[in-house]
């Protein structure tokens, strides 16, 4: 698959956000706060992979997905959809593209409007894209929603007479009824209850097979990436620290922050040799980002050089990479 | 009451379920009763009124109300010029009405399109329309409606246009503020992620989330406008005799206050009566519609 031309390819990209200064603080000569969400990330993702993205929340990876997808511009790097850079494209030329990348929500009830109909939501991309009419949209939505597990019995409903796990049912109908090539899963699991997880991951792993999709598949849960993703990466404080095929991550972790995450994860068996380390401390505020490794102010392995200098990409072979003075020749 | 309405299973809409709770509230339909009232009574003015509203007679002057020893062709007495009172009334509620309704809904479309703007486009356009809706507060409403009176003249054309000039200020101010609210959900990310265009989002994603204050809010400004008519119409400055506004006829029975109490006192009734009425059923209309903003 490495051979493959990837179908996204993103290269050192960063989003920052300026953090607007009151009138009094304009007033001080305070210059304004600059919060870098994401600093300089790059990878691919092949057609009809799935790429796991985890870390903590405030990590900035859900601001790399909606980057990926245009929905906030990147400040800089490049992100290539198909062999097409798509960062740069004024937004009327990006539109054809939208149908082809799609995204699907952490939140089911945010994410749908509720003064619209099931119809109406569901059907909302045909129209936007296919130039349906309303008729045509809702008979459309009507042939699909029982292949998310929904009746079209549904389609005159709101948002407010569904379960949680329907509405994300509704969510994925919508993200899915053009037959992208790419979705960005942002947590799509995490605001369902456990039981009703299952059904929505199974549901979207049915999708990718049946469809041949590509996912980057956004989490802070290993467990549920560890069941879809064919690749996982590592992000901590808008960098990504480790990335590698999903057995290589779970089974022989590089990066201390990796170790840690596993470590807390919870398992029946804690296989013999590990221990289990707690990070201490909060993520640092991404304002001000420490120097070097960012992740030396909580790591258990910290040596004086991560204080100093930031460490390079280090390959362990088989597409398993990490970024940590502990591996490599740096020391 | 409302959470066994909001189970109602037979019922999808949220307007719908804001319907079924107005409809339970026995003072918002009485007030709401006693608006149409108002409002049928000027829309069949030629119909129903006993009189014509500008008919003088001398001999009628400053005539007495039925109870008072008046006759029964002139119930409500008759003016300084012995023209019908209550003919006069009927006829004076068509321009309260207009007034009033003309008003809020140019006001309410002009704010709505510049709060959206404002709210959803941000940077310079929010600056351009913030910065002026700013100064627009900073007129106390009537000296401006009065200013702008003196300058394009009495009229019933230029009251509508005197007082809109301020009146958008209000509902741009909220939609502002709710589009801002708005524009950070997921469904409006949603929505640009599937390709949607700025107007699409504004009108058909956000608008109809944030409908419910700004009609509410424009139900309490139509009862605040109608004031203000009578005021500019009370100095002389609305609508020109011999049209009837209830305005003017308090304003003409001034005079008279002691001898002819009734010439000034049934369109004060009037004026009161109906802006009441108003702001019960917006009271009303809140309640069913935006439970947010309750108590």
């Amino acid at each position: 698959m490495a051979e493959m031309k990837p179908l996204l390819a993103v290269r050192a990209v960063t989003k920052h956000f300026t953090i607007r200064t009151s009138p009094v603080e304009w007033l001080m000569r305070v210059s304004p706060a600059s919060l870098k969400a994401v600093a300089g990330v790059s990878f691919d993702v092949a057609r009809g992979e799935t790429l796991g993205l985890i870390g903590e929340s405030g990590c900035g990876k859900s601001t790399l997905g909606r980057t990926v997808l245009n929905l906030h511009r990147a400040d800089g790097g490049s992100v290539s959809f198909d062999g097409k850079e798509i960062s740069a494209m004024p937004e009327a030329e990006f539109r054809p593209y939208r149908r082809r990348m799609q995204i699907i929500f952490q939140d089911p009830y945010a994410s749908l409007n509720p003064r619209r109909s099931v119809a109406e939501i569901v059907g909302l991309p045909l129209r936007l894209h296919e130039g349906a009419s309303a008729r045509q949209a809702e008979e459309k939505a009507a042939e699909f929603l029982p292949r998310v597990g929904l009746s079209p019995e549904h389609l005159r409903r709101y948002p407010h007479q569904f379960s949680g796990g329907q509405r994300q049912r509704i969510g994925i109908a919508r993200a899915l009824i053009l037959n992208p090539d790419f979705v960005v899963c942002d947590e799509p699991v995490s605001a369902l209850d456990v039981s009703i997880q299952a059904q929505i991951l199974e549901l979207l792993m049915h999708f990718r097979q049946r469809y041949g999709l590509t996912f980057l598949f956004i989490s802070h849960d290993l467990a549920v990436v560890g069941r879809i993703a064919d690749r996982i990466a590592v992000m901590y404080l808008g960098e990504i620290v480790e990335i590698g095929p999903t057995a290589a991550i779970l089974e022989s972790p590089a990066h201390p922050y990796t170790r840690a995450l596993l470590a807390v994860a919870p398992r029946l068996k804690r296989r013999a040799g590990t221990e289990r380390v707690a990070l201490k401390g909060d993520l640092p505020s991404p304002l001000d980002p420490p120097k070097g490794c960012r992740f030396h102010t909580r790591c258990p392995l910290a040596k004086p050089i991560c204080a100093t200098l930031a460490p390079t990409v280090t390959d362990l072979g088989t597409g398993h990479s990490v970024a940590c003075h502990l591996h490599g020749g740096a020391s | 009451m409302s959470g066994a309405v909001a189970m109602n299973a037979g019922v999808q809409s949220p307007l719908a379920l804001g319907w079924l709770r107005l409809k339970q509230n026995p003072m918002a339909i009485g007030a709401a009763m006693v608006t149409l009232l108002i409002v049928a009574a000027a829309v069949l003015a030629p119909i129903i009124a006993p009189q014509d509203p500008n008919e003088a007679d001398l001999f009628r002057r400053l005539q007495p109300p039925v109870w008072l020893g008046g006759e029964w062709a002139f119930p409500l007495g008759c003016d300084a010029l012995g023209r019908d009172i209550l003919s006069r009334l009927i006829y004076g509620a068509r321009i309260s009405i207009l007034v009033g309704a003309l008003v809020v809904l140019i006001a309410s479309v002009v704010g709505i399109l510049a709060g959206l703007a404002a709210g959803y486009l941000g940077g310079w356009v929010d600056r351009v329309i913030t910065g002026l809706v700013d100064i627009l507060l900073g007129f106390p409403y009537l000296i401006f409606a009065i200013g702008l009176m003196a300058m394009m003249g009495a009229g019933f054309q230029n009251i509508v246009l005197a007082l809109v000039y301020k009146e958008w200020v209000v509902p741009c101010r909220i939609v502002r503020g709710e589009t801002l609210a708005a524009r950070e959900q997921e469904y409006v990310e949603a929505a640009r992620a599937l390709g949607a265009s700025r107007g699409h989002v504004m009108l058909r994603e956000i608008l109809p989330n944030i409908l419910s204050p700004v009609i509410v809010v424009a139900t309490v400004r139509m009862a605040h406008v109608i004031i203000l008519e009578a005021s500019l119409s009370f100095l002389g400055l609305g609508v020109q005799p011999p049209t009837a506004s209830w305005g003017s006829m308090v304003s003409e029975g001034r005079e008279f206050l002691l001898d002819a109490w009734w010439v000034s006192t049934f369109p004060g009734i009037a004026i009161l009566v109906l802006v009441m009425a108003i702001n019960v059923f917006s009271q009303g209309l809140r309640d069913a519609f935006d439970p947010r903003m309750q108590e």
